[in-house]
């Protein structure tokens, strides 16, 4: 299956503005939430729950640069791409729900 | 902690960041054996901090490359379908794996990454720099996903970002431009090293603390590499890559085989 490029390079940094902007500010927030709270936990160890706040922020990230890869797709009536994004934001997010509420860690450890 | 530990997990991450950046891989094959060897970091815990890291890298520089337009984010998503696929399931299966067989597989893909960077090293020589992107078409589908699958489930399994594997598949077999490939990958193990870095949170494996400190060291580290980039020969940082990863194995290997681990 081959498929010709109809985008051309000016779309994709259009394209790539929206997306690396979302990026960016994801990591920088994210980071520095981590940093804070580890900051503060040297002072408090009960703050290292802040810490951990920034950890989880900032795996959640990604997830957001496929809603808003998504929402592009989608505004440019790209349809097979909107359908793939979802794709894989539902696949990320089944396992992040499933890891988080415990379905993914084995029973004794 | 104490103070010294954490300035050596802030220069870990610096270098991992830095080096990761300039040679356009995730940082987590220098990360996690570090930990693992000279910090005493159990082997999960070890690949779960270098996943948190390996995210922090890929968001932070990848925003550069998408901006940029380099980064064939159609192809990246697509190939996403399998590689987060992969990177799920791997860390599921990691929970039930032995950390000497975890180390095991890691020291043999630190060997294949320094022989995949060596080969790297050779065509990047060859390649010319041209300001533009030729247009290209993109073909092999079937392989890149099988080839992602398989990276994917290598993120997971061992807290790297997989890039020796997609870049040179993309590369070689789907007839991606070099500079594309590159910057494609590090736009995907963003969301790869996530997938994983969930599945183990929810198991408990990050320290949270020793992960902070790297984040930040990596983080920083990335944005430095990314600024240097432009100033720096890529055959010398492939050059020094070969040499730590190689050594790195070296040194995992022995460890594992005398009972040290």
């Amino acid at each position: 299956m081959s498929e010709t490029r109809r985008v051309n390079a000016e779309i994709r940094q259009q394209e790539g503005h929206i997306v690396g902007f979302a990026l960016r500010w994801g990591a920088y927030i994210s980071v520095a939430v981590v940093a804070a709270g580890q900051v503060l936990a040297f002072f408090h160890p009960a703050f290292e729950v802040v810490a951990k706040a920034g950890v989880l922020l900032l795996i959640f990230t990604p997830v957001v640069r496929i809603v808003v890869a998504c929402a592009v797709f989608a505004s440019e009536r790209d349809r097979r791409y909107t359908l793939v994004s979802l794709g894989v934001l539902f696949i990320v997010v089944m396992t992040s729900v499933a890891a988080l509420l415990g379905w993914m860690s084995p029973p004794e450890r | 902690m104490s103070p010294h530990v954490i300035v050596e997990l802030l220069g870990l991450g610096l270098c991992a960041g830095t080096i990761g950046a300039l040679g356009g891989i995730g940082g987590g094959i220098i990360i996690t054996p570090v930990l693992a060897i000279y910090f005493g970091v159990p082997m999960h815990q070890a690949i779960a901090t270098s996943l948190v890291a390996v995210v922090a890298t890929s968001t932070a520089t990848s925003s550069v490359y998408v901006e940029r337009g380099l980064s064939d984010m159609r192809l990246g998503m697509t190939l996403e379908l399998a590689t987060t696929t992969g990177a799920a399931i791997a860390a599921f299966i990691a929970g039930y794996v032995n950390r000497h067989t975890l180390a095991l597989l890691f020291s043999l893909f630190l060997i294949y990454t320094a022989l995949a960077l060596v080969r790297r090293a050779w065509v990047s020589r060859q390649e010319k720099h041209t300001p533009e992107i030729p247009p290209y078409e993109v073909h092999r589908y079937p392989l890149g996903m099988l080839a992602s699958l398989v990276a994917g489930g290598m993120s997971g399994l061992l807290g790297i970002g997989g890039g020796p594997i997609k870049v040179p598949v993309m590369y070689l077999f789907m007839k991606v431009p070099l500079r594309v490939a590159t910057a494609t990958s590090n736009f995907m193990i963003g969301v790869t090293a996530a997938t994983s870095a969930f599945v183990y949170f929810g198991r408990g494996d990050i320290p949270v603390a020793t992960a902070s400190v790297v984040v930040v060291g990596v983080f920083a580290g990335s944005l430095l590499g990314a600024r240097l980039s432009p100033r720096v020969r890529p055959t010398y940082i492939l050059g020094l890559l070969v040499c730590v990863t190689g050594y790195l194995a070296v040194q995992m290997l022995f460890r594992l085989a005398s009972g040290r681990f």
